[in-house]
């Protein structure tokens, strides 16, 4: 503790300027003196009410949070849609050799205000294909993925991306029965694909402090998806 | 933990050394505490970092990357109880071998993601006549039938903990789940009710779709099975604290399951009957993680 009052004795003469000593002492030591090391951890005990808005070192402890963003909507004129594809991002790019591009308008800008642990939700729903019956491999896989600054490429977290195929398959696929249908297979969904992800920055972004980015990117092997919806919530904690 | 009153001093009182080191020594770190200190009187500052967020773990699970140029096959079981297969490099150390203890007051939360495919098998039928979920209507005619499928089936995710063993040994199902490793409701199958379902994921056997529709008749070329190609299952599992301290989590999955209805309770049953008319269903794995933070209720 920073707070140590003068110790009277018995015998000794009371000092008025000792009693002033201990009563400045106190009152400084009750009006912000009290350091981390005097909050008892265990058991923890402050709760939020107990904390005042921040005066100084407003980083601390500080939890932001950002959640939300509508991707986008293909059903009513006016109304935007993203589209990711091969056409302008698998040049170069083969089933065996990803290669990641963001997929434009689902990234969010955070202002970091210092060393912290982030941790990234997200969701997206694409409608993948038509094309090709039969390749298996079309299809796209969505990664979240933190760039520290406008001028640093994007580091996509694979272990955390999620694939979205195109179902439209070839009449009589091997291993499977074409000859069945009408009420015995009732949907008809192409390519639809709803995917949850998650995503922990801890210790990566030790130090980065301003503008940093967390979005989606993408790794297409089809020719065109659409991006109907998705959303990013983020939780950074310092 | 009280409240600390003194009284002040009044005319006649003595004054001696002890009675004004009583009067000083009245603030020390245990009295700083609930019942002393207002609300609002804590400055951010004055907390230590990560006061809300205590701890977080992040580990890659699963088999290759995602071009999926190596991946794991799980087999479905037609045992009971049911073959259960840990997914590869899943079985993961939570905060080295410590642990993290999640007291009252403090929330873990878990999320797995892993890619994976369901592969139906050669010769596939999802409504073989003796598959679970066929429903038969007549036809147009008194000699024809039509069937339905519900196309129901699926593999199960469930993840696990060891809350005993800091060597991983004594995994078990998280509160709010069952291990689907007994019989159900006396129908033969082992299952769980869907209200012990906490920490689990599912994926569909397979895809039944149709180039064009043409109702009540079941043979047209056009309409298909498929299966469900690379896709992701994702499993969370948040708790609130009563003094556990976990030592691990792992995914598992098993398969096939199917939807069951008895006595009014709705459950997911382990299909170990139903033949798909001869094929050999198979799930296939690739990459995924567990994301694990640690956290105080605010």
């Amino acid at each position: 503790m920073s707070y140590s009052p003068t110790a009277f004795v018995g015998g000794n003469t009371l000092q008025a300027a000792t009693m002033k000593a201990n009563d400045d002492a106190l009152r400084a030591y009750l009006h912000g003196g009290i350091v981390t090391g005097d909050l008892q951890s265990s058991p923890a005990w402050v709760d939020t009410k107990h904390v005042s808005p921040p005066k100084f070192n407003p980083v601390r402890n500080v939890q932001h949070g950002v959640t939300g963003h509508l991707g986008g909507k293909v059903y009513q004129p006016d109304q935007w849609y993203t589209m990711t594809g091969a056409s302008f991002t698998r040049r170069g790019r083969s089933d065996n050799n990803p290669v990641w591009s963001e997929i434009p308008n689902t990234a969010i800008s955070f202002d970091l205000r210092g060393a912290s642990t982030i941790i990234m939700h997200y969701h997206i729903t694409a409608y993948v294909g038509c094309e090709d019956p039969g390749d298996t491999t079309r299809r796209v896989t969505v990664a979240p993925y933190y760039r520290a600054a406008e001028t640093t490429n994007i580091a996509p977290y694979e272990a955390g991306a999620c694939p979205i195929r195109q179902n439209y398959g070839p009449t009589g696929l091997t291993g499977f029965d074409p000859a069945h249908g009408g009420p015995a297979a009732p949907y008809n969904i192409t390519g639809y694909g709803q995917r949850t992800g998650q995503y922990v920055l801890s210790g990566r972004v030790p130090g980065a402090s301003g503008e940093v980015h967390v979005g989606l990117a993408h790794w297409s092997l089809t020719h065109v998806a659409l991006v109907t919806s998705w959303s990013v919530c983020i939780e950074a904690y310092y | 933990m009280s409240r600390i009153t003194r009284q002040r001093l009044e005319a006649g009182d003595d004054i001696t050394a002890a009675s004004l080191n009583d009067r000083y020594d009245d603030y020390t770190q245990t009295d700083i505490n609930l019942d002393n200190v207002a609300d609002g009187a804590i400055d951010t500052a004055q907390m230590p970092s990560n006061a809300v967020l205590l701890y977080t773990q992040q580990d890659a699970i699963g088999t290759g990357d995602i071009t999926f140029a190596s991946y794991s096959t799980v087999n479905r079981t037609t045992a009971s109880p049911p073959a259960q297969v840990t997914i590869n490099n899943s079985e993961v150390a939570v905060n080295g071998s410590t642990g993290v203890t999640v007291s009252s007051g403090q929330v873990l939360r878990v999320y797995a993601s892993l890619t994976c495919r369901s592969v139906p098998g050669v010769g596939f039928s999802a409504h073989s006549p003796t598959n679970m979920g066929v429903l038969r209507f007549q036809g147009y005619s008194s000699s024809t039938v039509s069937e339905v499928s519900y196309a129901a089936h699926g593999w199960l995710f469930r993840l696990e903990w060891d809350i005993t063993s800091s060597a991983l040994t004594d995994w078990e199902a998280v509160p709010g789940q069952g291990p689907f490793d007994s019989e159900w409701r006396s129908t033969g199958f082992d299952g769980e009710d869907v209200s012990d379902l906490s920490g689990t994921g599912l994926i569909p056997l397979c895809w039944a779709g149709s180039t064009e529709w043409d109702d009540g008749n079941p043979n047209l070329l056009l309409r298909k099975y498929q299966n469900t190609g690379w896709r992701t299952v994702t499993v969370s599992f948040i708790r609130v604290g009563s003094g556990e301290t976990v030592y691990g989590v792992r995914l598992r999955c098993l398969g096939l399951v199917h939807p069951r209805n008895t006595a009014s309770v709705n459950g997911l049953i382990v299909d170990t009957t139903s033949t798909f008319n001869g094929a050999t269903p198979t799930l296939d794995y690739g990459p995924g993680n567990i994301a694990l933070m640690h956290m105080r209720e605010p």
